[in-house]
């Protein structure tokens, strides 16, 4: 009876292990070069809002000064930031290279993925009107990202989401779009004017 | 005003209907999460009313918490983040062809976790209410430190220091903008747009939205999907099979929801723990019971996270906090004055969640076999489309680039702390909460001005305080704890290996 117990509890505790790892696998990748990176932009940040936060203008007593609360979460975080740095430099996180390759393309694919909204955000809708600027983006996105499709749907998806999505939000529910102009909208316009 | 009798109208009900429907895709569809959904449709609420968004928006909620769970079993690749447990105990069974008995089991409990939560939210939101307007300042900061660190402690997992950093993060973001005491400029470096401080949408899209949306795109992921669903309704003797379960996974889910930033995801974990406990079996080698712990827990949240973001101004998880800034937009603010404030709004909130509820359960039996061909899109064709609608979502609530700006910034940087291992919850309470927090706490240094002492004897004080000091505690002891074994960890690697080069 006892023995039976035994394995029992033994088995509840894989079970409980298991899950714990399945649940670390699950929340985010470990210590790295990002989390030196990440560390270190707090310990800047922060000590920049403490010190900012002294040369803010105090209008009665220090009692009620505006830059109180930002001194206090700056120098706090500094700690927590310095901490968090030493930690994971002595867990050897400027040794760890992404040696899989797994993680190198990951780290690309995100890398790119960035890159492409960025431009889609500041540079494309800055020029183009709505639906030509994100049918661009759509079709470079899935260039990258749909790979084994033809050409055919890419094109097709690519043109059709945009006038899906403008015909929606802003004939619909007369939200504007982003960009220079719209399409639709002149086309709708020159349609009702002549 | 709000009135109840516009949830069971012909509009309340169809708006209930189309959030519903469109959560339960959502929730079904890899990668696309409850809060990346709530965080795409604020946006688009702006133009709506105030009632219409409430119960589009809880529909959606209540949909996707569910949804998440038919690529779980079906394919186990979970929709959303706490339907995790729900793959590990559900997708055995997909692969024994009873993958359509497990979903529709976990849509009837998903129903009864939501009814658990409701009637928790029912029963004590007038007493939380009542407390809460007793609280003073030195109380509401502290509630706020609370909020913060708790959810820092138990998001941050193995590194709590890491929640913490986090949350201060978002405080500190919070910070930005004019003073409300005396209007005083805060870090805005003569930027105009800064005055206001940083609004908290286009983060929030930022970091649910862009950066879910990158991670996926960042993923290779094929996925096989299944030929045979098998029968979905389950037979009426689970609910007495299974009542235990349920009874247990309901009190889990509610609880944990009330804690503030502790979302569905650790209640449905916790819930499937003590499962596996207390029935003495693994779930992992395909269990519905394991399912039954899982879906009544997370559902059940949403009932429980309700109560600390109506009662308290407190969100209980980031899809509150999306609801507390929807209704921001419309000019409800939540918190202890909400009768005063909004009046109706309690009652109209239980009515919504119950058509929500009740929709959730009709809709899905009719969308589960369709949502098979939804698993078969490839997230290379889902996610560009979500970052265009991140970006009509952010502009749609003020019309500024500045704001796309913010969200493409905290998307990114939203990335590398997700890499780095940082919650985000945290930093979400840290910056809804960061102005309350500052505001209150001079506030009480201006009262108690030369007699700090008197704040020993407020006894609701007290025992936040001491809450507070045990949620540090706790945290940094947990984190020695898996400091240590990880070293022990280590060691014993270090000493195999040398073991194994020895008698090589």
């Amino acid at each position: 009876m006892v023995a039976a117990e035994r394995v029992q509890a033994r088995n509840l505790k894989m079970t409980q292990d298991e899950s714990k790892s399945e649940r670390t696998a699950e929340s985010a990748p470990s210590e790295g070069p990002t989390s030196v990176l990440i560390a270190f932009g707090l310990l800047v940040l922060s000590a920049y809002f403490a010190v900012g936060g002294l040369e803010i203008r105090v209008p009665e007593g220090w009692q009620t000064a505006p830059g109180m609360l930002p001194i206090i979460l700056g120098v706090s975080l500094f700690i927590m930031a310095g901490m968090l740095l030493v930690k994971a430099i002595r867990a050897g996180a400027l040794r760890v290279r992404l040696t899989h390759e797994s993680d190198n393309s990951s780290v690309e694919r995100a890398g790119i993925a960035i890159v492409f909204v960025g431009i889609y955000y500041f540079g494309l809708l800055a020029l183009l009107p709505f639906e030509v600027a994100s049918g661009i983006f759509l079709l470079a996105m899935y260039w990258v990202y749909w790979p084994g499709s033809g050409w055919t749907p890419r094109l097709a998806t690519a043109v059709g989401m945009p006038i899906l999505i403008t015909l929606c939000f802003q004939g619909g529910f007369q939200i504007p779009l982003p960009g220079q102009g719209n399409l639709i909208l002149l086309a709708q316009y020159l349609w009702v004017t002549h | 005003m709000f009135d109840w009798t516009f949830v069971v109208s012909p509009l309340g009900l169809s708006v209930a209907f189309l959030g519903a429907a469109l959560g339960i895709t959502w929730g079904a569809l890899p990668g696309l999460s409850s809060n990346m959904a709530m965080a795409l449709l604020v946006g688009f609420t702006y133009n709506l009313s105030s009632e219409v968004s409430v119960v589009f928006l809880i529909a959606v909620w209540i949909g996707t918490e569910f949804g998440g769970a038919i690529s779980a079993v079906l394919i186990n690749i979970p929709g959303t983040p706490s339907a995790v447990p729900t793959a590990m105990a559900g997708y055995p069974l997909a692969q024994r062809g009873e993958g359509g008995l497990a979903i529709g089991t976990a849509l009837t409990f998903s129903m009864i976790g939501n009814w658990a939560g409701l009637l928790v939210l029912v029963t004590l939101a007038p007493i939380m209410i009542a407390l809460a307007l007793s609280f003073g300042s030195w109380e509401i900061f502290l509630l706020v430190l609370l909020g913060v660190s708790i959810s820092g402690t138990l998001t941050g997992r193995e590194e709590p220091l890491k929640g913490w950093a986090s949350g201060w993060l978002g405080l500190m973001i919070a910070m930005v903008g004019m003073d409300r005491i005396h209007g005083v400029d805060r870090f805005t470096f003569d930027i105009p747009e800064l005055l206001g401080g940083i609004k908290y949408l286009p983060v929030l899209i930022g970091l649910f939205g862009l950066t879910e949306a990158i991670n996926v795109l960042s993923r290779r992921t094929a996925v096989p999907i299944p030929k045979k669903v098998g029968r979905v309704l389950p037979p009426l003797s689970f609910l007495g099979k299974y009542w235990k379960s349920a009874l247990r996974s309901s009190a889990v889910g509610t609880i944990i929801g009330v804690i503030p930033g502790a979302g569905a995801n650790i209640a449905a974990f916790v819930s499937y723990n003590f499962g596996e406990r207390a029935t003495g079996r693994r779930f992992s080698e395909g269990d519905i019971e394991g399912v039954v712990c899982s879906e009544v827990a997370n559902n059940a949240c949403c009932g429980g996270a309700l109560l600390p973001t109506t009662t308290l101004g407190i969100p209980g998880n980031s899809s509150t906090a999306l609801l507390l800034a929807a209704l921001a937009l419309h000019g409800v603010t939540m918190g202890p004055n909400i009768n005063n404030d909004a009046p109706g709004f309690m009652h109209f909130l239980y009515a919504s969640l119950l058509s929500a509820n009740f929709f959730m359960y009709t809709v899905a039996f009719l969308l589960i076999r369709p949502s098979v061909y939804l698993l078969s899109l490839p997230s290379g064709v889902v996610m560009p489309t979500i970052v265009m609608l991140c970006l009509v979502g952010t502009f749609a609530a003020s019309y500024s680039s500045f704001d796309v700006a913010v969200m493409f910034i905290s998307g990114a940087i939203g990335y590398l702390f997700y890499r780095g291992g940082y919650p985000f919850a945290p930093l979400i309470l840290g910056l809804i909460l960061g102005p309350m927090a500052d505001e209150n706490l001079r506030r009480t240094i201006y009262i108690f001005d030369g007699k700090y002492h008197e704040l020993i004897y407020r006894p609701v004080g007290l025992v936040l305080f001491i809450a507070v000091a045990w949620s540090f505690y706790y945290g940094i002891r947990r984190s020695f704890e898996e400091s240590a074994k990880a070293k022990a960890h280590a060691k014993t690697a270090g000493q195999t290996q040398v073991g194994t080069k020895q008698s090589a």
